[in-house]
């Protein structure tokens, strides 16, 4: 019976959204304030219905009401609570009603805003908005219903993917579906002003924080999914360029660049119907992504349900969604704001950041082609061909170097025609702390030319960062006192950026680590053998069987320790887990500051020994560190307030 | 209203419903793929039984030996790979006693051990003419064995004929296996 009322209360929001839907279209024209509160109160009834519906589902999930057909297939009674819970949406299903929470979570938030933005602008947005959560209902109830009942109930669950059975991956996809939301809400602010042809700075700031929030949380939510398959796959890597990776990378690509060009028309107003077509694509490629992930194309651990149909309606909703935006700006963009003819030198911020979308957006692309082109070709004459780090090192990579190299110099140049006076000195700073640098890895053992470059890149930022951070905040004359107007100052003075930087930093010191100083060491060991990784020996000294609750395991023991003193047991793992038939590897690993010892377990007996895998990967927790600190600083960044009043430019064509 | 198309601003347009149209050409033919694929094709259809050896369990004497299949020449044999943890192999059990009562089959207990395995057939019957062990499930992947249950055919050259992934049900039984002894 409770399901039941879950599902009646999916049926009701999707046809009061409807409804709504098209009350926003009837009274696009109107100048009556009324209609806004009443789409503000649409907002807020959705969020209340949503809520409660996904509320149902989650009970039926803790419960462990088999008699629900997405609870069988994703749930075990025996499983520990927080996998009951994270079992709702490592789905398909679960997936998009927590998809949907979130997004009427996000509607109603704007719906509260109280700024200076106008009311037509705000209720284009809520609409927009609107028409998204009907059309994601509509795909929920016809082709993805999660309250589906079971005739005659299983006794016990089918269990999740043991993959999916870890903490970094519970959080993995519902932080990915803030990002993705996110992007909505911008896509949203951007069909609102080609609807509306109002577009100002007051837009602009709006606008800033979700797509602040969104970046974030795709960044940690990316950050996360590399860390999972770092430590759960035991493939020894933590990017692949997998379609499906690339599916999410590509929407921070471009809410990367959207995040900057969204400051030049904030400042200068420049690129503004680049913006919104940013805007547009952000949330086209979340869709994309969706498709490429759900509709059966793929295969792989990311692959949710494989089915055509669904493949088809989000195929529709990706033409429609992205289809008619374009169309509006295909007609509309030009009359959205004549620019005026700004000056700006060389070295100027604009300069700058408009380097930083042209080498952003032009990075998407190379990851577009290589994830669509084997696709195409698979369909066009039948050959399968797989696209992979080679593709991407010789296409991406150096894309995105000149990124690096300006994002160093970029925060201390100046706006317009001035150059900053101590721009000189500052630069010399840079080059000579990078030049020292690169001396001291070029004489590391195994450094490569590519090694130099881009661990250089990294010392390039980190001191472009560092010089930055000290001018700017001296040049405030920052108060000492009490901490939060302390903390406030450093905020207002780009404290985010810095640490969004000073992350980009970090991760390539990760990278330079992982990439060129990495240590693999491959053989048949067995009980008793000792390997060497540089000053340290590891002993293996033992196998064990045992059983965990739902699976069989094979472990091997060893003992890592330098000059006879014990650093840590490594104990990797073969997981055998009957109720899926699969078999799991679990990768022991010493996770060190300076770099990781990896250890993976492969088949054996005691006859033959067992084929055993090490990697030691230098620096490599710096990259998920890194992108920690990229997303800490986008979050940071939101609470920045800026007090500067903005020109207002409003052009009411409607 | 004025309405100012230039080219440039319909470029976006343009590609994106390329791509669209693409992307809905990959799935047309991803969807007709696909009812090929349902039914699992083994590689081994055709072609003899792979040379691996399985140790019998014998529960009465205690002598190491292994499965020989030269005993079955000349006859149409069922392999049936099954274990007693494996809940859709009580399933089948009814199922596959009635196919022992055609033709031999030989069962292999995959990834199993001896004790559970007794008292499973103990539990639903014992339609075995042999019974293997696979505990390393070795055997399993030579025979290209996707997950247990699984039912194999062997003709008289000792070629494998059919294949069937999942429990044995009484259609798949009367439709496919039947007309195939016949």
């Amino acid at each position: 019976m409770i399901p039941e009322i879950g599902h009646i209360l999916l049926i009701i929001t999707f046809v009061s959204s409807f409804i709504q839907s098209i009350f926003w279209i009837i009274t696009l024209g109107s100048r009556n304030t009324v209609n806004l509160i009443i789409l503000q109160k649409f907002a807020v009834t959705n969020f209340i219905l949503i809520s409660s519906s996904f509320s149902i589902l989650l009970y039926s999930f803790i419960i462990s009401d088999f008699s629900l057909l997405i609870v069988t297939n994703n749930s075990h009674s025996l499983k520990p609570l927080i996998y009951k819970i994270s079992g709702l949406w490592g789905n398909h299903e679960g997936s998009l009603m927590l998809w949907t929470l979130i997004l009427t979570f996000f509607t109603y938030l704007i719906s509260r805003n109280k700024s200076q933005i106008s009311f037509k602008l705000l209720s284009s947005i809520l609409g927009v908005q609107t028409i998204i959560l009907f059309s994601f209902l509509a795909f929920i109830l016809f082709t993805s219903n999660p309250f589906e009942r079971l005739e005659t109930p299983p006794i016990d669950g089918k269990g999740l993917n043991p993959l999916l059975q870890d903490p970094g991956l519970a959080f993995h996809p519902p932080i990915l579906y803030l990002g993705y939301v996110g992007l909505s809400v911008s896509f949203s602010f951007a069909v609102a002003a080609l609807i509306t042809g109002e577009i100002n700075q007051i837009w602009a700031r709006q606008i800033r924080p979700w797509i602040t929030i969104a970046w974030s949380a795709l960044t940690l939510g990316i950050a996360l999914g590399s860390w999972w398959a770092y430590y759960e796959l035991g493939w020894g890597g933590w990017w692949f360029w997998d379609p499906v990776e690339n599916a999410s990378f590509m929407p921070w690509l471009i809410a990367t660049a959207l995040l900057h060009s969204v400051r030049l028309l904030e400042t200068r107003l420049i690129l503004v119907s680049w913006t919104v077509l940013l805007a547009i694509l952000g949330f086209s490629f979340s869709l994309l992504g969706t498709f490429i992930v759900r509709s059966g194309l793929l295969t792989s651990v990311h692959a949710f349900a494989t089915d055509p149909s669904r493949g088809i309606f989000i195929l529709i909703i990706l033409t429609i969604a992205t289809g008619v935006p374009l169309i509006l700006y295909a007609i509309r963009s030009s009359d959205l704001y004549t620019e005026k003819k700004i000056e700006f030198s060389v070295f100027s911020k604009e300069t700058a950041l408009l380097i930083n979308n042209l080498f952003l957006s032009t990075a998407t692309l190379t990851i577009l082609i290589g994830t669509l082109y084997p696709l195409f070709l698979d369909a066009f004459n039948g050959e399968k061909i797989s696209i992979g780090p080679a593709y991407y090192n010789a296409t991406f990579a150096p894309i995105m170097a000149p990124v690096i190299l300006i994002m160093a110099i970029a925060p201390f140049l100046n706006w317009g025609t001035k150059i900053n006076n101590n721009f000189s000195k500052k630069i010399l700073f840079i080059i000579f702390i990078t030049v020292l640098g690169a001396l001291v890895l070029s004489m590391i053992k195994g450094a490569t030319l590519f090694s130099i470059v881009c661990g250089s890149l990294s010392i390039w930022l980190f001191s472009g960062v560092l010089i930055n951070f000290i001018s700017q905040t001296k040049l405030n004359n920052l108060k000492k006192g009490e901490f939060r107007s302390w903390l406030n100052q450093l905020i207002n003075n780009n404290l985010g950026m810095h640490i969004a930087h000073l992350g980009v930093a970090v991760f390539l010191a990760g990278i330079t680590g992982e990439q060129f100083f990495k240590t693999e060491i491959n053989g048949r060991k067995n009980i008793g053998d000792i390997i060497k990784i540089g000053d340290r020996s590891l002993k293996f000294d033992d196998v064990k069987f045992e059983s965990g609750p739902n699976y069989k395991s094979e472990m091997a023991i060893f003992t890592l320790s330098k000059n006879n003193n014990l650093i840590d047991t490594l104990k990797p793992e073969k997981r055998f887990y009957p109720v899926q038939q699969t078999q799991t590897t679990e990768a022991a690993i010493l996770s060190e500051f300076f770099g990781d010892t990896y250890l993976v377990l492969g088949d054996g007996n005691k006859e033959i020994g067992w084929s055993v895998r090490l990697y030691y990967n230098p620096l490599v927790s710096w990259i998920w560190g890194g992108a920690c600190l990229m997303a800490l600083g986008g979050i940071i960044s939101i609470f920045r307030n800026r007090k500067t009043k903005p020109n207002i430019i409003i052009r009411n064509t409607i | 209203m004025s309405y100012n198309v230039k080219i440039i601003k319909m470029l976006p347009l343009i590609l994106f419903f390329s791509i669209v149209l693409v992307l809905g050409l990959v799935l047309y033919q991803v969807k007709y793929d696909l009812k090929d694929t349902k039914e699992l094709k083994s590689q081994l259809i055709g072609k003899s039984i792979p040379l691996i050896s399985i140790p019998e369990i014998n529960y009465d004497k205690k002598i190491n030996k292994n499965i020989n299949f030269n005993d079955f020449k000349n006859n149409i044999f069922a392999v049936n790979f099954f274990a007693s943890w494996c809940a859709p192999c009580r399933i089948e059990a009814p199922v596959v006693e009635e196919l022992s009562k055609f033709i031999p089959v030989i069962g292999i207990a995959y990834k199993d051990n001896a004790e559970d395995n007794k008292k499973f057939l103990n539990d639903y019957g014992n339609p075995y003419d042999k019974i293997g062990l696979d505990n390393l499930g070795k055997v399993a992947i030579e025979w290209g064995v996707y997950g247990v249950p699984e039912t194999f055919l062997i003709n008289r050259n000792g070629i494998i004929i059919y294949r069937h992934a999942g429990p044995l049900l009484y259609d798949v039984y009367k439709t496919d296996i039947l007309p195939l002894l016949e």
